[in-house]
């Protein structure tokens, strides 16, 4: 990794950049811009998570870097968040976009821009970034859209599969707690008081919004711009990472768009690539301003030439909980969806995967409440927190597996492999996990990709359709996009499981999956080998000078699962601590905590409850704030039951105290009436 | 539990018995008899024990020896020397000095005006040990034996081994035998020496951990207390009790093929305590059981009881896997004899997965993560916590399975399960486990039986030689006795493991095993139906006389968890028990007493096993407080265990000894 403090521009900071939107709104923005006569593009990164104090350190890495090399950066708090004034009530909202569409102009129309704009950004910043390009603002000319997605419902942290991810309410309480951080006195004055007053007064858990649409409704298809990609005419560079949650979204992107299109998708988590663990990371900001160069300056930087899907093909490795680099090599597809890559068709006999279907005696599978716990966190933040998927063997014990023969070859994937099931539920809500395994020689499972489907939602995400109980049913499993190579001598193994703890809210009730052997098939997509794959090269890691900050406290984590023999109650308990930083350019210091606990009994799956604490503190200027959130989800009967409090401290003192509490049917009443209780649930 | 008030006789107690030795040693005893056997004698029942009858046994003997008296029997505690409110030391389990005292207690028992010259012994555990033991030595006087949760093979079936493997229990044990050893006698019985007597207590001999650690093969010392060394040494009737939830229930089967004297044998559904109380339930009226077997040995009265069959078991229905039973379903069944003719061996040939079907081809390779058998629960449960095996689902991934079809009609089993297995390892030490279980229709695993191996045992256990790697071994794996109805509609599984923690000690390196399946098979030991089972007479309802006058003062608790680190991968087996503090009302004795266990391993590291026991008690009388505080960690490396064992001791709030120790010994294979 090189650290760049020269660079062809000197780079010129502007902090506070404001915008006045045209309601009057005042959005505060830092501005890297090159020192030069030459009109430059500019490139908008928007997001709500504080850009003098949340994401600086990845700012400072990056931005000033390409400034230097002759692109504007301007790193924008969306309203409500930050130094911006007016109040945040939800992600992506129209607002929101329409904001991005006047501030793309207002760049545009800056004398020292060209009037080439680009948007680019991660998660938050890549959604937004996606959904601005549908509205098409004129000058806005091209995009870079990391570790996002293009389908709400199908592929965010509120659901999978029509199943409700855990992470949900974690990041809800991630939001309730950082909305209740005041501007900085520093940069916005004596008016930081009043407009943090605004903020608190409207700080709810937004999960109870998105509890209450469990479907894929018309609230999720606002801002999934897979509902209409032609809308999309500016050029996009989707990013991504296999160890992270959102990587499915870029295949989807390449092969639904219609403006010009590329893809990187490699062995990172949920970072931007020249940063972060595990690696091996690349030369990002150089790859980003050939991108740049040639949407924004019209210089001819190669780039639309070359591939159009760059993947990282994943070696087969151990399984850890974390990973500082992978192992593995670049693949190219100068097309997506490409017709190199074929399918191979593998039968679920009895107990076995085999390339011809053979019947046999009927198959079942009851999973406990609580399999899944090693199956590592959605999201998978990397670094240094242990959140992947370790050896998969306990939940095989725990699912229904089928085992291919040795490989007589090494297998490579490239996409996602997809799941026909023939199968019957014992009950009218029921979830099937698929998990696709890499088995050693020595019995070690590791996951490869996985997949999950709520059954009520077989026939389409639109509406949920209870169970037929006990009545062959046919579904289709989506198991996520891999790049993998299994080698020769590892068996594949399939596992289907019925619970997914602590990634996926349980059903309501313990369910057995029965199925026939020979009537269920997998399809792999397999990709040849090619001998083109050894000319792709990235650039090395280059980034900016980092921020000066000091380590007040140091971070650390723990990552717990505690089984309390007796009642056989699992309490998984994940806790990081980021300790305190002082950034010391900016006489600004920072503090946060969370601690995230599932606990459910094994065989009760109604006993499930998720409490999320998020804790934030903030010391600028005369603000000297905390804020600490706490959001809890079980079951009441078959309801879903959301509560959460708020209490924001400054200086130690207890200022403001909010709470909800909201109550939604997630699964209907009736539809559990059909079937008989089970013997031996709870103890 | 009924429990009984009215006697044929009326009960007295004499607690300040001190039994001379001839070497000048006392030993304390308390005995329960009746008021009038000065005029009317009565045989004696003697259990002998060092678990403190002043305070540590009390409870139970008051349900049990008042109900002998009551009878018209001696019921007889006696603290071994070096024990509870008995003078000397006590440097090991089951040495030849506690025999020697246990034949003179017998004698001086026989002489005392109120005994009518017989004396039978019962015991649960080291009781039930010592029971045999002493009979091999055939005292006069002595009678008949109860012998209950106990063995014939110190080597085979104790705490201290299994299938050549060393048993984490061990340490545990060794850690409760020193907190046990390193405690006062009552000051209240013995007079002003109690101090001294305690100091002396305290030495090295206490953490007999160290000494055990240099016997690791079936040597001399393992030979020594064992009787199946020879059966006809035991020349007096025995009665062999336990329970298939206990570790110990081998030695009943082996007993009754090997003794030659008149013999029963009774398997509950029991963990390691007195069926009268014992979980899983159901419980059986012991003491009246018991009562036709006095009768009958002890007073010559006809009661019947040699003319039922040999053997009664209790044979296991299916279950979903529990850590806890209250009770456990099933009937009582019976052979005339043991072995029983009736039963043979079932084959069943492993395939790829399969049992039972047609032999597979080739090799199955299995290297499991070293937290295999975290489902396993202890290898002596006691029941009335959450010890015994759980879901072995969870295991299933890091063994090998092979699972029979689905079962057409009711297999019943009774006996010992045996692996004949083909087999190479690549690591010059390896163990194999093999876990028989019963697959449920939705998927739960609930354990039947489980056995280990050494496999540098295989030509023996007291000649261990080093794994050749990949040469192929024919060895045998007898797995437990058990009693159980495989039901209709179930599955038989059989799951190979090379890691069985926290049950076992793991081998110093992770080894991968392959397994020759068309030379390797599981035999099942499978009973035809018995129609005359229907008949046997039912045991009496359960009685006991009543419970102990005490106060509590402190409530305890008990709390089990298995914690995982998913930072380092290490998993935690913890106990932290609070026993409570007590006062009993009869002599005005406070006694507390808690203790910290946790038995830790990295499942990709067998060096990373550590086991480590926490113990502290307390007594106090007016202004007397006493505080023992022990600790007990053991670790392997390559090469060699390392035990470490700490001890302090509180007179009120002055430190009266602090010590600590550490060993290193050689593994010797294991």
């Amino acid at each position: 990794m090189t650290v760049r403090a020269t660079f062809p521009f000197e780079v010129e900071t502007i902090d506070p950049y404001w915008i006045v939107l045209s309601d009057g709104t005042r959005i505060a923005t830092t501005v890297w811009r090159p020192v030069t006569d030459e009109p430059v593009p500019v490139v908008c990164e928007m997001i709500p998570y504080r850009r003098r104090d949340g994401t600086v350190l990845r700012d400072l890495d990056m931005h000033p870097w390409t400034a230097g090399h002759g692109i504007a950066v301007a790193r924008i708090d969306i309203r409500g968040s930050g130094d911006s004034d007016g109040v945040l009530l939800d992600e992506y909202l129209p607002q929101e976009q329409q904001d991005a569409v006047e501030i793309i102009a207002h760049f545009a129309a800056a004398p020292w821009s060209n009037g080439n704009i680009g948007m680019a950004g991660i998660s938050w910043g890549g959604f937004n970034a996606l959904q601005v390009a549908a509205l098409r603002p004129p000058a806005l000319k091209a995009i870079i859209t990391l570790c996002s997605t293009d389908d709400r419902y199908a592929d965010d942290i509120h659901y999978m599969g029509g199943a409700l991810l855990t992470e949900d309410v974690i990041w809800s309480n991630f939001m309730l707690a950082l909305n209740a951080l005041p501007p900085d006195p520093q940069i916005v004055g004596g008016r930081w008081r009043e407009m943090w007053r605004q903020r608190l007064a409207v700080d709810r858990s937004w999960s109870e919004n998105w509890l209450e649409h469990p479907e894929r409704d018309a609230y999720w298809r606002q801002g999934s711009v897979g509902e209409d990609f032609a809308a999309i005419e500016a050029a996009v560079l989707a990013v991504g990472g296999w160890d992270d949650s959102y990587s499915n979204a870029i295949p989807r992107l390449l092969a639904g768009l219609s403006a010009p299109s590329k893809g990187i998708i490699g062995p990172w988590t949920h970072t931007y690539p020249c940063r972060g663990s595990p690696g091996p990371n690349i030369g990002y900001l150089q790859e980003a301003l050939r991108w740049w160069r040639h949407w924004l300056l019209g210089q001819d930087t190669g780039i639309m030439s070359e591939p159009k899907l760059r993947a990282w093909i994943g070696d087969s490795e151990r399984p850890a909980p974390f990973y500082d680099t992978h192992k593995g090599s670049w693949v190219a597809e100068e097309e997506w969806p490409s017709p190199r890559i074929g399918t191979h068709l593998r039968f679920l006999n009895s107990r076995v995967l085999a390339a011809a279907p053979e019947t046999g005696a009927t198959m079942s599978v009851c999973s406990p409440a609580t399999a899944g716990t090693d199956c590592g966190r959605w999201g998978g933040y990397g670094g240094t927190s242990p959140d992947m998927p370790i050896d998969q063997r306990r939940e095989d014990g725990l699912a229904l597996t089928f085992d291919s023969e040795p490989l007589a070859d090494d297998l490579i994937l490239l996409g996602a492999p997809v799941l026909a099931i023939e199968a019957s539920v014992d009950r009218p809500s029921a979830t099937v996990v698929a998990r696709l395994c890499d088995v050693f020689p020595d019995g070690t499972s590791v996951l490869v990709t996985s997949g999950v489907l709520d059954l009520r939602y077989r026939q389409g995400r639109e509406a949920a359709h209870a169970c037929p109980v006990d009545v062959p049913i046919h579904f289709e499993i989506r198991l996520n996009d891999v790049g993998r190579r299994i080698p020769r001598g590892h068996r594949l193994r399939l596992a289907l499981a019925t619970a997914h703890w602590h990634m996926l809210w349980p059903d309501p009730e313990l369910v057995t999956l029965s199925l026939a052997p020979g009537r269920s098939r997998l399809s792999l997509p397999i990709r040849p080998p090619h001998s083109g794959d050894s000319h792709i090269r990235f650039e090395p890691v280059e980034t900016a000078p980092p921020a000066p900050v000091s380590v007040l406290v140091p971070a650390t984590e723990r990552r717990i699962v505690e089984d309390d023999v007796g009642t056989g109650l699992r309490k998984i308990v994940l806790t990081t601590d980021y300790g305190t930083v002082r950034f010391d350019d900016r006489a600004i210091e920072t503090s946060a905590f969370a601690r995230d606990s599932f606990t459910m009994l094994h065989h009760a799956p109604l006993s499930a409850c998720i409490e999320s604490e998020y804790g934030l503190a903030l010391v600028s200027g005369e603000a000297d704030i905390a804020s600490r959130a706490v959001s809890i989800l079980r079951y009441e009967g078959n309801t879903l039951l959301l509560q959460w409090r708020l209490e924001v401290r400054e200086a130690g003192v207890l200022l403001h105290q909010a709470a909800g509490r909201r109550q939604v049917v997630r699964h209907r009443y009736e539809e559990h009436q059909t079937g008989s209780p089970k013997p031996d649930e709870g103890r | 539990m009924t429990i009984r008030k009215d006697y044929p006789r009326q009960i007295t107690v004499m607690r300040d018995v001190f039994i001379p030795l001839k070497d000048g040693t006392r030993l304390a005893a308390q005995i329960w008899l009746p008021v009038d056997a000065d005029k009317d004698p009565v045989p004696a029942i003697l259990e002998y024990l060092p678990y403190r009858k002043r305070d540590g046994t009390s409870e139970r003997d008051a349900v049990t020896h008042p109900y002998y008296a009551g009878f018209g029997y001696a019921g007889v505690r006696v603290d071994i020397r070096g024990t509870g409110d008995s003078e000397g030391i006590l440097y090991d389990e089951y040495s030849k000095q506690e025999q020697d005292d246990g034949l003179e207690v017998i004698a001086w028992l026989a002489k005392q005006k109120w005994c009518s010259g017989a004396v039978g012994m019962i015991g649960i555990s080291w009781g039930g040990f010592n029971g045999l033991q002493i009979a091999a030595r055939r005292p006069k006087a002595l009678k008949a034996v109860v012998t209950l949760c106990s063995t014939d093979d110190r080597y085979a079936d104790d705490i201290h081994a299994m299938g050549g493997t060393l048993l984490v229990d061990k340490v545990s044990w060794g850690a409760t035998m020193f907190s046990i050893l390193t405690t006062p006698p009552d000051p209240a019985l013995v007079g002003d020496k109690w101090r001294q007597m305690w100091l002396d207590r305290m030495g090295d001999h206490a953490l007999w951990l160290l000494d055990w650690h240099e016997h690791l093969r079936r040597d001399s010392f393992f030979e020594h207390g064992s009787v199946c060394e020879n059966y006809r040494a035991i020349k007096c009737p025995v009665y062999a009790v336990g329970g298939w939830a206990d570790g110990y229930s081998n030695a009943v089967f082996r007993l009754l093929k090997g003794l030659k004297v008149p013999r029963k044998g009774l398997v509950g559904p029991w963990a390691h305590k007195y069926p009268h109380f014992a979980k899983p339930g159901p419980q059986i009226g012991f003491l009246q059981e018991t009562l036709r077997w006095w009768d009958k040995w002890l007073k010559g009265i006809e009661t019947g009881i040699m003319d039922e069959p040999m053997l009664r078991v209790w044979m296991q229905d299916p279950v979903p896997p529990r850590r806890y039973y209250e009770t456990r379903p099933g009937r009582w069944v019976a052979e005339d004899v043991w072995p029983s003719k009736r039963i043979k061996p079932k084959r069943m040939a492993f395939g790829h997965g399969t049992l039972g079907g047609k032999a597979g081809k080739g090799v199955l390779s299995i290297s499991s993560p070293e937290t295999v058998g975290q489902t396993a629960g202890r290898f002596c449960p006691y029941g009335l916590e959450p010890d015994l095996p759980d879901d072995q689902r969870i295991e299933a991934g890091g063994s090998l399975v092979f699972d029979s079809p689905v079962l057409e009609e009711d297999a019943e089993m009774l006996g010992a399960a045996i692996v004949q297995l083909e087999v190479s390892a690549d690591k010059p030490n390896a163990k194999v486990v093999a876990v028989l279980s019963e697959v449920l229709p939705d998927g739960a695993v609930t354990r039947v039986s489980y056995g280990v191996l050494n496999l540098t045992h295989r030509n023996g256990h007291a000649a261990p030689e080093a794994i050749r790697p990949g040469e192929v071994m024919r060895v045998t794996v007898r797995l437990n006795e058990t009693a159980h109805r495989f039901a209709k509609g179930n599955r038989i599984r059989m799951a190979l493991s090379t890691a069985y923690w926290p049950i076992i000690w793991p081998s110093p390196e992770t080894a991968t095993l392959s397994v020759h399946l068309d030379r390797s098979r599981l035999e099942i030991p499978a009973r035809p139906s018995r129609p005359e089972d229907k008949e046997l007479a039912p045991f009496l309802p359960r009685e006991s006389s009543p419970p102990l006058r005490q106060t509590v003062l402190r409530d305890g608790y008990s709390h089990w968890s298995i914690e995982q680190d998913f930072a380092t991968g290490v998993m935690d087996h913890k106990r932290d028990t609070d026993d409570g503090e007590r006062r009993i009302e009869e002599i005005d004795w406070t006694v507390g007493s808690r203790s910290r266990r946790s038995n830790a391993i990295n499942p990709h590291d067998p060096l990373s096993a550590r086991s480590s026991y926490w113990n502290e008690k307390t007594y106090k009388r007016g202004d007397l407080s006493l505080r023992i505080v022990t600790g007990v960690d053991m670790c392997a490396e390559l090469e060699h265990f390392v035990i470490e064992g700490r001890l302090e001791a509180y007179e009120g709030e002055r430190e009266v000894i602090r010590r600590e120790w550490k060993k290193k010994v050689p593994r010797d294979y294991v």
